[in-house]
């Protein structure tokens, strides 16, 4: 029996049962193993870290499991109340820019993989030009400014929404599809927006699977764009607030020149970073198994034939 | 006709009035810039220090004020774009002393002359005339210079902390050590009995990236030859103790220390690796040296947690970098500036005067006791006999509405201010409770035979084009003089210093030396100590 | 390869008729562009200003090439430069094919959850943080007391340490094995992507045709994600002239300053913590000129290779 969903058509079945525990599988899973290895442990170190004590960490103690156990890390960025609410805003607008931004990928992605295009040549530079020239970050300050973004939520998602690196990424994975479809489509009388909804996007799940999930990550682990942009705080994102909590717990050194009670982040000025890192990566790792779904092979393009 | 003609002219006549007295009682906004720190459950912009200096200063001058949130780590880079951008507060505050050069050069701020004598009194008289003078600058060449920014004052100037373990001290029989030879006997000594194992290194030492030589000069100024020094030298050399006379002995010391194990290997890796901190928390290191009051902060607890590894550890001051030749021990102390005060030109005459008296009515020591310590028996716990707040509370404790932050609102003293010198050294030792003694020990031999660091209170093309590319120069040179084969230490300290004259040191050398014969500079020579 | 449609070829208007909808799709991206990317660029003339950044772009004075001139004459510069290039070359030779390699190794995995569980954690360096990676580097790679040298050297394999952070070309190799690690899951995503994108009747062919793995990967998967690879290569060289600045930054050390320095850091100490803008835009000026000369060239050189390029 075959183990493979039914995608938009249907997968040709020509072998039995799969054998999974021969030599050269094992083989195969000892070596991804090692190279996933060197990717797991470096970050069960770090959650290790987020929920050791501050003596443990300075003595050097700490590799694989935590050392003298506690949640304070955690709680220092839970004492921060409005860190629930700035999670529920960063979700939202991490959906809404990747929402956008698909949106808008594939509208320039998609016509420029059609020869007849005039003025192809045309778009593709206008495009290629802005991934290598860019005014500064005062241009693009008083940019934002000008259009009356600052300060809203906006400046999050506007300014960032198209990546010409990932449209051409695109542009490639549509090119490769089989001009046949598109044929056949408009023989049976579709026009280029049916084409593009009921034959290309379709067919291209895993791509587009791949580009949201980048987009969703880029935005989700960005905040450059909110230091400069927000200041009023309840449009601040999550990496933001997580990224001051860090400074702040880690900067104690200025004390005497600032003048300023200490506070429980302080004391946990060694285990807030790798806290904030599992804090903010765990809603990535809860999302990932949804998109994995779609890197499955099996896609056939059956409906060609006849 | 005419009847109605006169009731329209009287209401306007009447509207005009009203408007006029209107006018006159208008509310001016004044937006201040408040550095934020994410300091859980703090919200810079609507907090007591806003609260109370609204009703006691702002109520009463007809103000409204606005604390506008900054993020600290960020500031430089923030307050630049808002400058740029034109969306900056009518008060802004910076420590980035390059970017207030840019405003000046650029006249982007006010010039607080006038401003300052009119409203600015108590502000004078807490500031002295000595500090005024490092926010003046002579932009246009007339010979008079121009109050250009507000220099917060530094109540804690001390800088170099110097640390021995006072275990080792009595393990080895052995004094404190007061001059190189005695160190290095010392260090050479603990290597051998080993004191700490196997993992024994005398010194935690590492390279501050940002600024290399910041920390190591105080070892090698210890070699300088001052009688070959004259003070245009010292001012020349302002920042390239490398090239002063006999410092190289100085790194030549550094060199051997290393080839004997006594520096890490890894000294050059960075200065904010772990495996420092753990170094000094297991007990292996015997001296480090860094600020006044670097064991007891709490963001490493290097002293409690040290006591808790190593029976009977102890961290004491010391002093052991004679310089010979003046036979004084050097300690480079800040300059009294602190923070920089500017007002930029997008603020309004009205508003800029609204400033002032703000900055003005903080200088005043009751406001200033309130805003920087807050309210007895919520924000600390009682009074000393001399007034100085005890048992100050840390910001968990103290709930949300009466949560603050001293400096960044109380922004024109840095640091705590009682009144006199003698109750703000005691105030600085408070907060380390359990080792206020040892505290005040090292602030008090932090500021023996010190000498203040230099500015030049004009422009210095040359610093600002190269300053932190001989920055970067003087990095390498440091990790290869110290880590070279000893035989060939003399060839790669000279190349090392052409490398940091040609990356810009001679160009900032010769501007630091024309600024000095033109007698703009500020500082003390230790040859007139 | 584009193919025309199957229609007749139309002359003057109807080609408008025919594609209008195109033109349609289009518009939101374009406006994207001109409005937040060309507009800003304009900035982009401060880099041959004495930039006044109260005057603001209008109001500086023009200075032609000096801040190019300063820029380039800095000792520093060259060095920046030369490394910029050679570490990215090292990334792009060491780094391009393990993507490649592990989503094939991936594709011929069949236990199914051991495969997706796979994914997840090759991804996860992504989400580490620079600062974070840094301190783990030096933990694994200093010498003496890192993991690696204090094993060897206690089981006596090695004499010495080996100088993985304290060595110019160690610390090369070092730095692009971190990078190549770090970024190996993303890739690998992309690669899985396209792989799934095969017609699989090409490897039922294959299979009847009596090829064994390895000859299906070379005849089927390989060729199946060609246009990927290809593309992916003309990014990568037209990303020759950029760096990052946290990874030089961070993992870099006064030791290994003449390898370690590139144009991002450079940029940093000469534009920037100084707000020398005018000249931090010159040389990103310079990195765009050049990068777009990169990516020109590998696109016509791939073009002429018979593939079908970017644009």
């Amino acid at each position: 029996m075959t183990t493979m969903r039914k995608q938009a058509s249907e997968r040709v079945v020509t072998e039995r049962k799969p054998k999974i525990w021969t030599p050269g599988q094992i083989v195969l899973m000892i070596v991804i193993l090692i190279f996933s290895l060197t990717c797991l442990l470096p970050f069960v170190n770090v959650a290790a870290v987020s929920f050791s004590s501050k003596s443990a960490i300075l003595r050097g103690d700490v590799s694989f499991w935590p050392v003298e156990f506690n949640t304070t890390a955690y709680q220092a960025i839970f004492s921060d109340k409005s860190m629930i609410h700035s999670l529920v805003y960063t979700i939202s607008i991490t959906v809404a820019y990747t929402l956008f931004s698909m949106i808008m990928t594939i509208l320039m992605a998609y016509p420029l993989t059609k020869g007849r295009l005039r003025g192809r040549k045309f778009f593709n530079f206008l495009a290629l030009f802005t991934m290598y020239f860019s005014g500064g970050t005062i241009p693009i300050y008083l940019n934002i400014k000008e259009l009356g973004l600052l300060d809203t939520p906006w400046s999050l998602i506007l300014p960032g929404m198209l990546s010409t690196y990932n449209m051409i990424i695109l542009k490639s994975f549509f090119s490769a599809l089989p001009k046949e479809l598109e044929e056949a489509a408009i023989i049976d009388g579709a026009n280029d927006f049916q084409v593009l909804l009921r034959v290309y996007l379709p067919l291209s799940m895993a791509s587009l699977a791949t580009l949201t999930l980048f987009y969703a990550v880029g935005k989700w682990n960005s905040f450059q764009d909110a230091l400069y942009y927000i200041s009023n705080k309840a449009y601040q994102p999550l990496q933001l607030k997580l990224y001051h909590i860090i400074k702040g717990s880690q900067a104690v050194d200025v004390a005497a020149l600032e003048g300023g009670a200490s506070t429980v982040a302080t004391s946990v000025s060694e285990s807030i970073e790798p806290a904030t890192i599992i804090f903010a990566t765990l809603p990535i790792l809860v999302v990932y198994p949804f998109v994995q779904r779609y890197f499955v092979a099996g896609v056939t393009i059956g409906a060609v034939k006849g | 006709m005419k009847k109605v003609l006169a009731i329209l002219l009287t209401l306007a006549l009447l509207l005009g009035m009203t408007s006029a007295v209107l006018a006159e009682d208008e509310w001016t906004t004044l937006r201040v810039e408040t550095y934020d720190r994410e300091i859980a459950g703090l919200d810079v912009t609507n907090c007591w220090q806003l609260k109370y200096a609204q009703e006691h200063f702002g109520d009463p001058n007809k103000i409204k004020l606005e604390f506008v949130s900054y993020a600290r780590w960020t500031e430089g880079e923030l307050l630049t774009t808002a400058l740029a951008g034109g969306t900056a507060p009518d008060i802004c505050v910076t420590y980035n002393g390059g970017l207030v050069q840019q405003c000046i050069d650029d006249e982007g701020i006010w010039q607080l002359d006038d401003l300052l004598n009119e409203y600015g009194a108590n502000l004078k008289a807490f500031l002295g005339e000595e500090l005024l003078t490092y926010g003046q600058k002579d932009h246009d060449g007339d010979g008079t210079p121009e109050q250009w920014y507000i220099p917060a004052r530094r109540i804690s100037r001390a800088n170099v902390g110097n640390f021995i373990r006072e275990d080792w001290l009595k393990a080895l029989n052995m004094e404190k050590p007061t001059n190189i030879e005695e160190f290095t006997a010392y260090l050479r000594a603990a290597k051998e009995a080993k004191l700490a194992g196997d993992n024994t290194v005398p010194v935690s030492f590492g390279i501050y990236a940002p600024d290399p030589l910041y920390n190591v000069r105080r070892w090698t100024d210890a070699f300088v030859d001052f009688s070959q020094v004259t003070k245009e030298d010292w001012f020349a050399y302002a920042r390239n103790p490398e090239m002063l006379p006999g410092s190289k002995e100085g790194f030549r010391w550094l060199n051997t220390l290393y080839h004997e194990g006594l520096i890490p290997e890894t000294f050059a890796l960075t200065d904010n690796d772990q495996a420092n901190d753990t170094a000094l928390i297991m007990g292996y290191n015997g001296f480090f040296s860094q600020q006044p009051d670097q064991p007891w902060r709490t963001d490493k607890n290097y002293e409690i947690e040290m006591e808790k590894n190593v029976e009977g550890a102890h961290w004491v001051t010391v002093n052991p970098f004679k310089n010979e030749s003046l036979n004084k021990t050097l300690h480079d102390i800040y300059a009294p500036a602190g923070l920089s005060i500017i007002i930029p030109k997008t603020t309004d005459e009205k508003t800029a005067v609204a400033a002032m008296k703000y900055l003005d009515w903080m200088a005043i020591p009751e406001n200033m006791f309130a805003m920087q310590n807050g309210i007895e028996g919520i924000n600390y716990e009682g009074l000393t006999e001399d007034g100085i707040p005890y048992g100050v509370k840390s910001a968990d404790d103290v709930p949300d509405e009466n949560k603050m932050h001293a400096g960044d609102i109380c922004f024109i003293s840095n640091g705590l201010c009682y009144g006199d010198d003698e109750k703000n050294a005691a105030a600085l030792a408070l907060p380390f409770k359990g080792y206020e003694e040892d505290v005040k020990a090292s602030y008090a031999d932090s500021l023996t035979d010190a000498w203040t660091q230099i500015s030049f209170p004009i422009s210095i093309q040359a610093e600002t084009d190269y300053g932190e590319t001989v920055k970067s120069a003087q990095g390498k040179f440091l990790a290869d003089v110290v880590s070279c084969d000893p035989e060939k230490f003399d060839e790669v300290y000279d190349a090392g210093l052409q490398d940091i004259l040609n990356s810009g040191a001679q160009a900032m050398i010769d501007e630091f030396r024309a600024a000095y014969q033109a007698g703009n500079y500020r500082g003390v020579f230790p040859g007139d100590l | 390869m584009t193919t025309r449609t199957v229609r007749p070829r139309v002359k003057g208007t109807g080609w408008f008729a025919r594609d209008w909808r195109l033109y349609v799709m289009l518009i939101l991206p374009v406006a994207f562009y001109l409005i937040f990317c060309y507009k800003p660029m304009i900035g982009l003339v401060i880099a041959f200003q004495k930039y006044n950044m109260f005057k603001g772009m209008w109001g500086s004075k023009w200075v032609g090439l000096d801040n190019f001139k300063f820029v380039m004459s800095m000792p520093d510069f060259p060095v920046a430069l030369r490394n910029t290039l050679w570490l990215n070359f090292l990334g792009l030779i060491a780094g391009f094919p393990v993507p490649i390699i592990l989503a094939i190794l991936l594709n011929e995995l069949r236990c199914v959850p051991f495969k997706k569980v796979s994914q997840t954690l090759l991804y996860l360096p992504h989400f580490l943080s620079w600062i974070i990676i840094g301190g783990m580097v030096l933990q694994i790679f200093s010498p003496q007391t890192g993991i690696i040298n204090a094993t060897l050297l206690k089981w006596g394999w090695i004499n010495k340490s080996i100088p993985f952070l304290t060595d110019g070309p160690h610390w090369q190799a070092t730095y692009t094995f971190i990078g190549v690690w770090q970024s190996m899951g993303w890739g690998t995503i992309l690669y899985l992507s396209a792989i799934t994108g095969i017609n699989m009747e090409l490897f039922e062919a294959a299979k009847i045709d009596g090829a064994n793995k390895l000859q299906q990967i070379w005849h089927v998967t390989l060729p199946g994600i060609r246009s990927t690879i290809v593309v992916l290569l003309i990014l990568n060289v037209g990303q020759m002239m950029n760096i990052s600045f946290d990874r030089p930054y961070v993992l870099g050390n006064p030791m290994v300053q003449n390898y370690c320095d590139v144009l991002s850091t450079f940029v940093y100490r000469a534009g920037i913590t100084n707000s020398q803008f005018a000249r931090a835009t010159a040389i990103g000026l310079f990195q765009s000129v050049v990068g777009m000369i990169l990516i020109t060239g590998a696109n016509l050189v791939t073009k002429k290779l018979g593939e079908e390029g970017i644009w």
